[in-house]
């Protein structure tokens, strides 16, 4: 069944446009990757989920809603969580500061008692960092904190942006661990990597961009068995040929 | 000098002090949340001000009891500027910013002059008026209930900001405005709420100054200068460093105007800013 279903985004910043007919989809339970070089639009695809950037065409339908035309802050509401590129936790205030703001405008108790002893099973480091200041935490606590902050409001997709940059083998084996349980329970995940290896044998499924534009998708062992990829990221498109 | 004399002066500059900082808090409040500076701050105190005379005036309402009332309205008047005015500039250049609230500025001066004219105003029959004498000590009770009132506001507002879900979500906001929109957080609420309360906080101290203090169209200038360093001398959008560097300049002044002249009493408030600001460009509890 789709969960996520975005036709025909585009997105433009000025007259620039960095963003034409993306159209993509998540079924539930789904593990599906976004791949491609730098600036080939993977972020500004993601923030156009959740409605960050703002859209010039297309529409998205995320569990029976309408996103397109919602602002930002009615999104994470409706069960679609967004963990930003480098964490981004409130530095100034504490773990568990962080992880209540994660729940919403107004948590209820029992919720919030079922969502922390969730994030804390996932992540138990965090538990006894809970009084510590954010921005004092090493690289890898901080990604950890920033993906409990966003299960914090109990979501049906996360979107998770390179949650694996900068962190040490050690930590990137245990983020993805928590994130292949998540989607054990039934969470479905979208998510941006660099690492194509990594990702392609994490992901069910991957889109892969170049340039503003969807060039690619396939299940992920078919991009793994095939060469489409190197032409992605190392090819050149006709254009672009001398001539 | 004798310990009355010591007392005295701590007092009077901690009831300025207290009043400085609530002033500096309403504008790091704003500052801090959405990077505007309310340059027609002072301005929304003078209008707080005319406000407590004119009940007083027309319907005898002492100050105190028009206090709540006074704060009230302030914040209903902050969240329209907000929504009126500097919401239309928010996607803007910093220059459009900067002549929204300067333009602002001008414009409450003129009207305030216009209507009430260039006079000094007193309310001269507060309930608060007199002297308060405990053992040899003499104390101005309209001062020390100012700083009295000024201080239970900043402690209520702090409890406001860092104890309460409300305040985490207005922090949140200042911290990081984008990844509090992910987490559901409406920024443009929280915009005109630290509008409402950084009105709020001037409505609440107009209020009290103006039971000891003249109003004219100007007043705002005298006050909000000294918060403005406060400000900066506390640390742009810190909260705490605004209330360290309100009371500080408070103590300051009062001891400088006593000891040396009290034309030149905000001298060393100025020199300390400036050692201040070139030692530690951040400000006493300014973050980089």
């Amino acid at each position: 069944m789709k969960l996520l279903e975005a036709r025909g985004l585009g997105v433009a910043y000025g007259d620039f446009q960095v963003l034409w007919d993306a159209s993509i989809e998540a079924d539930k339970g789904e593990i599906v990757c976004l791949l491609g070089p730098n600036g080939s639009g993977k972020s500004t695809l993601m923030n156009s989920l959740s409605r960050l950037t703002r859209l010039t065409a297309g529409e998205i339908l995320f569990d029976g809603h309408a996103l397109h035309d919602l602002p930002p802050h009615r999104i994470s509401s409706l069960g679609l969580s967004h963990v930003l590129e480098r964490h981004r936790l409130f530095p100034y205030m504490t773990v568990l500061e962080n992880l209540l703001l994660g729940a919403g405008p107004r948590p209820d108790r029992a919720r919030l008692a079922r969502a922390f002893e969730r994030v804390y099973s996932l992540f138990p480091r965090l538990k006894e960092r809970e009084k510590q200041l954010a921005h004092s935490m090493s690289g890898g606590e901080q990604q950890m904190c920033a993906i409990a902050r966003g299960l914090m409001s109990e979501p049906k997709l996360l979107m998770v942006d390179e949650p694996f940059i900068g962190l040490s083998p050690q930590l990137r084996h245990e983020v993805a661990g928590a994130l292949r349980r998540l989607n054990e329970e039934g969470v479905t995940i979208l998510l941006i990597e660099q690492n194509v290896r990594e990702a392609l044998a994490f992901a069910h499924r991957a889109y892969v961009l170049r340039a503003g534009r969807i060039v690619l998708a396939a299940p992920a062992g078919e991009l793994l068995a095939g060469d489409a990829l190197e032409s992605v990221f190392f090819g050149r498109r006709d254009d672009e040929r001398l001539h | 000098m004798t310990a009355t004399l010591a007392t005295q002066l701590l007092v009077s500059g901690l009831g300025m002090g207290c009043i400085f900082a609530l002033i500096a808090i309403g504008l790091t409040l704003i500052y801090g949340v959405m990077n505007i500076v309310n340059f027609a701050h002072g301005e929304f105190l003078m209008i707080s001000m005319y406000g407590t005379w004119l009940a007083y005036s027309f319907w005898g309402v002492d100050p105190v009891v028009a206090l709540p009332a006074v704060g009230a309205l302030m914040f209903l008047f902050g969240v329209l500027v907000y929504y009126v005015l500097v919401r239309q500039v928010l996607d803007g250049t910093m220059h459009a910013q900067i002549f929204a609230t300067f333009g602002l500025m001008v414009f409450l001066q003129a009207a305030a002059q216009f209507v009430f004219g260039a006079d000094y105003h007193a309310i001269d029959k507060s309930w608060l008026g007199g002297v308060l004498r405990i053992g040899g000590i003499t104390l101005p009770s309209a001062q020390l209930a100012a700083g009295l009132g000024a201080l239970l506001a900043t402690l209520a507002l702090y409890a406001l900001i860092f104890r309460t879900h409300l305040g985490r979500q207005l922090r949140a906001v200042s911290q990081d405005r984008t990844a509090a929109l992910t987490l559901g957080i409406d920024a443009d609420r929280m915009n005109a709420l630290a509008w409402g309360i950084g009105a709020a906080c001037v409505g609440v101290a107009g209020a009290l100054l103006s039971s000891f203090y003249y109003v004219f169209p100007r007043v705002g200038a005298v006050f909000v200068l000294i918060s403005y360093v406060a400000v900066a001398l506390g640390g742009f959008g810190s909260i705490g460093g605004a209330l360290v560097a309100g009371v500080l300049i408070g103590i300051l002044q009062v001891i400088s105007g006593f000891f040396v002249a009290s034309t030149l009493k905000f001298l060393p408030v100025y020199l300390l800013y400036l050692v201040v600001v070139l030692l530690r460009p951040t400000g006493i509890l300014g973050r980089q």
